[in-house]
């Protein structure tokens, strides 16, 4: 407890005041009258010449008094502290990955944690920590406190994640708690980054703490799957990339397995520096793919890495053509496509019911009056029809504009001034995007469009595909478009997800009910309701299970900035500079201010008075 | 004559203005209307012998004539009427009468309090009035101030008996301070020793005394078959005392003791009964033994006084 404005408490001399003024009112007051004959009727009040007596009137503006000073002087109490902090003490402990290697003494985050665990003991117990970590974001632990138990806890508690961290951002966190702060706040950075290294808001009045020596370390930069989305695991290929980010030549072996069964094993030796690119094919079979690497290094999260090849659902089309080029192009392209399966039939014979047994079906030159319930391509629709209202016809035209951000036209080109013989003029519909733009001398037309129209994609391509040839070897990116769009419209359902540690990670579309995750390390959490993303801190499986069903998502350590452990010298722990001082109070953030409470009272105490006063000279 | 100052006093200055207010032309010719109604305790004049019932009064306007006896002065007889009738007729004059007026004025220490009610200064302007009325008249009139501090508790001034006295009147008044403990009883019966022809006598006072005081006071007039008014000089102050004080020490003008009082709505309750009960009993005795009396407000004013209330009540006309 205290005051904020303790020279309010001058005040008090208003004590003085009112005694004087009482005393004035009760024996300085004399009126002379002209006989007291008539005063004799008059009850006298009780009063002693040589002694001070106060009434009750008195005792109350006595009470208001001392609550208007002691409103004045802003009073406070404060959790658990009865006195100001002497200093303040901000910790910034570097959680990110490179805080897991290996030195002589243990892990660096190990030693950087006993040095915060040092100093904490060290302090006095008036002075106030801040525990501050830094990966995957900056995250205050543990606020001002002069618990060392609650700190020494939350640091018994910390482990370096698998994580790249924003040292900047941890130490823009630091310095603006200490400019919050208004008492001597000291900077302590536990990192295994140099003074030097350490950005600029920081670094000046920081005393760092730098552990770490070796940079010994070989690690896996990356993993890719290529799967095409027709392809099935047969066709699917694994890219490994093997850095040694040390400064001596590095030895290892690099394991890839298919669900714990051993694709390929491969020695290799890496120059300092350098890095290698191993190709693994040959999987039999869809799954979970894990590269592993064993080398002697000082750092465990890059030396595994996690895939995933697709198991491949065969995707039924059903084609509703008249018997043109066409479909004929479509069955060579379903005959060396596995993962298709085409069936097709004429439009006089379409029935709803048949589109029921097709995962998308393909009309071309054709448009039924009623849409069936499932994914749908419609190409060059005939001029009468009910979907896609024909304008007019154009002729000799060109792909003039496209839109690079749908997944159709994703790592492709459509060369501009390819020449169409023909299209449809065709207004798109609200629920449909434009993918391919075209114009002619009077207005601009899509040649390609898509969208979710009740809860089915639907797609039109507007230019006549039969007569510019599908398979044409003129024609590759109409081929790729057209391919892509087919993956668009059927697309493959895939439970499993490859992402990165730190990303936040949508988990896609659930079914209601708690959303239980089990961690890498077996630590099974049910996340709050509404929450709908996961950050992986930890390279690993992450199994999501909802309502019974379950989803496997496998998060990567991909980092450059933290495999690469070594450092250029290890600085020695210099004291900083010291920080502008300010006055020792509490922060207003710890206090309790209860002088409203007092003011109120006083009002009270007003009107009671007035109130007692009213009573006596009723 | 400085009187021995008492532990309570009104330092004031002497009411010069107030009085030169009163003596003015202007008022004197509004007072120059009024008469004072006597109706008994007439003395003859200075130098005319008292006669047994029957004598020859003395005076110069005829009353009568009657037969000539043995031993009339001769130079009664009427030759004229014996020249007309052959009878030897002798002329009776009417004795000469005059009302003396004593003025007897509460000099006390409560005469002066509550200063704001200016009730010293007020009776001092009232018997100023009166003495011109008489005067005018050619009566006498004697002032006496009555308080303690005078030795034998009063202070007399000669009877002033033509209007040539007036400025005389109004320095014997100037002398008079509101000074010490109130003397009326023996200050009357003091001045009553000196001149016991009867006349007419007007007390005024804010007989702030115990009952007895003013009772023994007056009832020595009226047993001397004086003509008896006494006026009641009363002040706002005294009637509302809230406008004065809230709290406070009340100290006693006269004997100087002290009351705590907080004048709150009760209390002022029970002042203003007492005060009302006191005034009751004062004109109840007045009633009881035929003397005038009335209550003068000071705030009512000198005319209201003059030309109203003691009309009505038969004192002047």
């Amino acid at each position: 407890m205290g005051f904020a404005e303790p020279l309010a408490l001058l005040f008090a001399g208003l004590y003085g005041i009112l005694v004087v003024f009482y005393l004035w009112e009760r024996w300085r007051r004399r009126v002379a009258v002209p006989s007291l004959l008539l005063w004799e009727v008059v009850p006298e009040d009780t009063l002693r010449a040589r002694r001070f007596r106060p009434d009750l009137l008195f005792l109350l503006q006595l009470l208001l008094l001392a609550c208007l000073i002691a409103g004045l002087a802003r009073p406070y109490f404060s959790d658990g502290a009865s006195l100001p902090p002497r200093g303040r003490h901000v910790f910034v402990l570097d959680t990110s990955a490179s805080m897991q290697a290996r030195e002589a003494r243990g892990t660096r985050f190990d030693e950087a944690r006993g040095q915060a665990l040092d100093l904490l003991k060290s302090l006095q117990a008036d002075e106030e920590v801040m525990l501050i970590t830094t990966a995957p974001s900056p995250e205050v632990l543990v606020n001002f406190t002069r618990e060392r138990d609650a700190v020494a806890q939350a640091l018994e508690r910390l482990a370096p994640t698998d994580t790249g961290s924003d040292l900047s951002v941890a130490l823009a966190f630091a310095d603006s708690a200490m400019q919050r702060s208004d008492v001597p706040t000291e900077l302590e950075v536990f990192s295994d980054i140099p003074r030097s290294q350490l950005p600029e808001p920081g670094r000046d009045h920081a005393k760092v703490f730098q552990v770490g020596e070796t940079d010994v370390n070989i690690g896996i930069e990356a993993l890719q799957i290529f799967q095409g989305r027709f392809q099935d695991y047969r066709r699917a290929r694994a890219y490994v990339l093997v850095e040694n980010f040390g400064h001596r030549e590095g030895h290892g072996f690099l394991t890839v397995r298919l669900e714990n069964q051993v694709v390929n094993r491969s020695g290799f030796t890496l120059p300092p520096r350098e890095s290698k690119e191993f190709v693994v094919h040959g999987f039999r079979g869809p799954g979970r793919v894990v590269a592993q690497i064993e080398a002697t290094d000082a750092l465990d999260a890059d030396n595994v890495a996690f895939g995933w090849i697709r198991p491949v659902r065969p995707v039924r089309l059903l084609l509703v053509s008249a018997a043109s080029p066409l479909v004929d192009d479509l069955r060579q392209l379903v005959t060396a496509t596995p993962a298709l399966q085409l069936s097709v039939v004429d439009p006089r014979t379409f029935s709803a019911d048949q589109s029921r047994q097709a995962d998308l079906v393909i009309f071309n030159r054709f448009v039924p009056d009623v849409q069936p319930a499932t994914n749908t391509l419609y190409l060059y629709p005939p001029r009468e029809n009910t979907l896609f209202p024909v304008a007019g016809d154009a002729e000799n035209i060109e792909v003039l504009d496209w839109d690079t951000h749908h997944p159709a036209l994703q790592s492709l080109r459509p060369l501009a001034a390819l020449p169409l013989q023909r299209a449809r003029i065709v207004t798109p519909p609200a629920w449909s995007q434009v993918l391919l733009w075209s114009r002619t001398s009077a207005q601009e037309f899509p040649l390609a469009l898509a969208g979710e129209d009740n809860g089915h994609r639907v797609a039109c391509i507007t230019f006549d595909l039969e007569s510019e040839g599908l398979l044409g070897s003129d024609n590759l990116n109409f081929f790729l478009f057209f391919m892509n769009l087919l993956g668009w419209l059927a697309p493959s359902g895939e439970e499993t997800a490859v992402v990165r540690t730190g990303e936040v990670t949508p988990l896609g579309p659930l079914a209601d009910g708690p959303v239980r995750v089990q961690y890498p390390h077996g630590e099974v959490v049910t996340l709050p309701a509404g929450q709908a993303t996961l950050q992986p801190l930890y390279a690993g499986e992450y199994r999501v299970s909802v309502d019974g069903t379950s989803r496997l998502l496998l998060a990567n350590f991909f980092d450059p900035v933290e495999s690469d452990i070594g450092r250029s010298s290890k600085e020695p722990t210099m004291p900083p500079q010291p920080a502008t001082h300010g006055v020792q109070t509490i922060p207003a953030s710890d206090r309790h201010e209860y002088g409203s409470w007092l003011y109120d009272a006083a009002a009270a105490l007003l009107l009671f008075e007035w109130a007692v006063a009213r009573r006596r000279s009723v | 004559m400085q009187p021995e100052h008492s532990g309570t006093e009104a330092v004031a200055p002497p009411p010069t203005a107030a009085l030169a207010a009163v003596l003015a032309p202007a008022f004197l010719r509004k007072l120059d209307r009024l008469h004072l109604t006597v109706r008994r305790s007439l003395s003859t004049r200075p130098g005319n012998t008292p006669m047994p019932r029957g004598a020859q009064g003395s005076g110069i306007e005829l009353e009568n004539y009657r037969a000539y006896g043995a031993g009339d002065d001769l130079r009664h007889l009427d030759w004229n009427a014996y020249g007309r009738l052959d009878q030897l007729l002798i002329k009776t004059f009417r004795a000469e009468r005059e009302a003396p007026l004593h003025l007897f004025i509460d000099t006390s220490a409560s005469m002066a309090f509550p200063t704001a009610d200016d009730k010293f200064v007020f009776s001092l302007c009232l018997a100023a009035s009166f003495a011109y009325v008489s005067l005018r008249r050619n009566d006498p009139v004697r002032i006496v101030g009555l308080s303690e501090v005078w030795p034998q508790r009063h202070l007399g001034s000669p009877f002033f008996r033509h209007r040539d006295a007036l400025l005389r009147l109004r320095d014997f008044l100037l002398q008079l301070r509101p000074y010490g403990k109130t003397a009326l009883a023996a200050g009357i019966a003091a001045a009553l020793r000196d001149h016991r022809s009867p006349g007419v006598a007007v007390v005024i006072s804010d007989f702030l005394m115990e009952p007895e005081m003013y009772e023994a006071a007056l009832q020595q007039l009226a047993a001397r078959r004086f003509t008896v008014a006494a006026l009641r000089v009363i002040g706002p102050g005294e009637r509302d005392p809230s406008s004065l004080f809230r709290r406070g020490r009340l100290t006693d003008a006269e004997t100087g003791r002290q009351r705590f009082i907080t004048l709150s709505q009760d209390n002022l309750i029970r002042y203003q009964q007492a005060l009302a009960a006191h005034l009751e009993r004062l004109q109840e005795f007045c009633n009881r033994c035929e003397i005038v009396y009335s209550t003068t407000d000071t705030d009512a004013g000198l005319e209201q006084i003059l030309f109203r209330d003691l009309p009505a009540l038969g004192l002047l006309r």
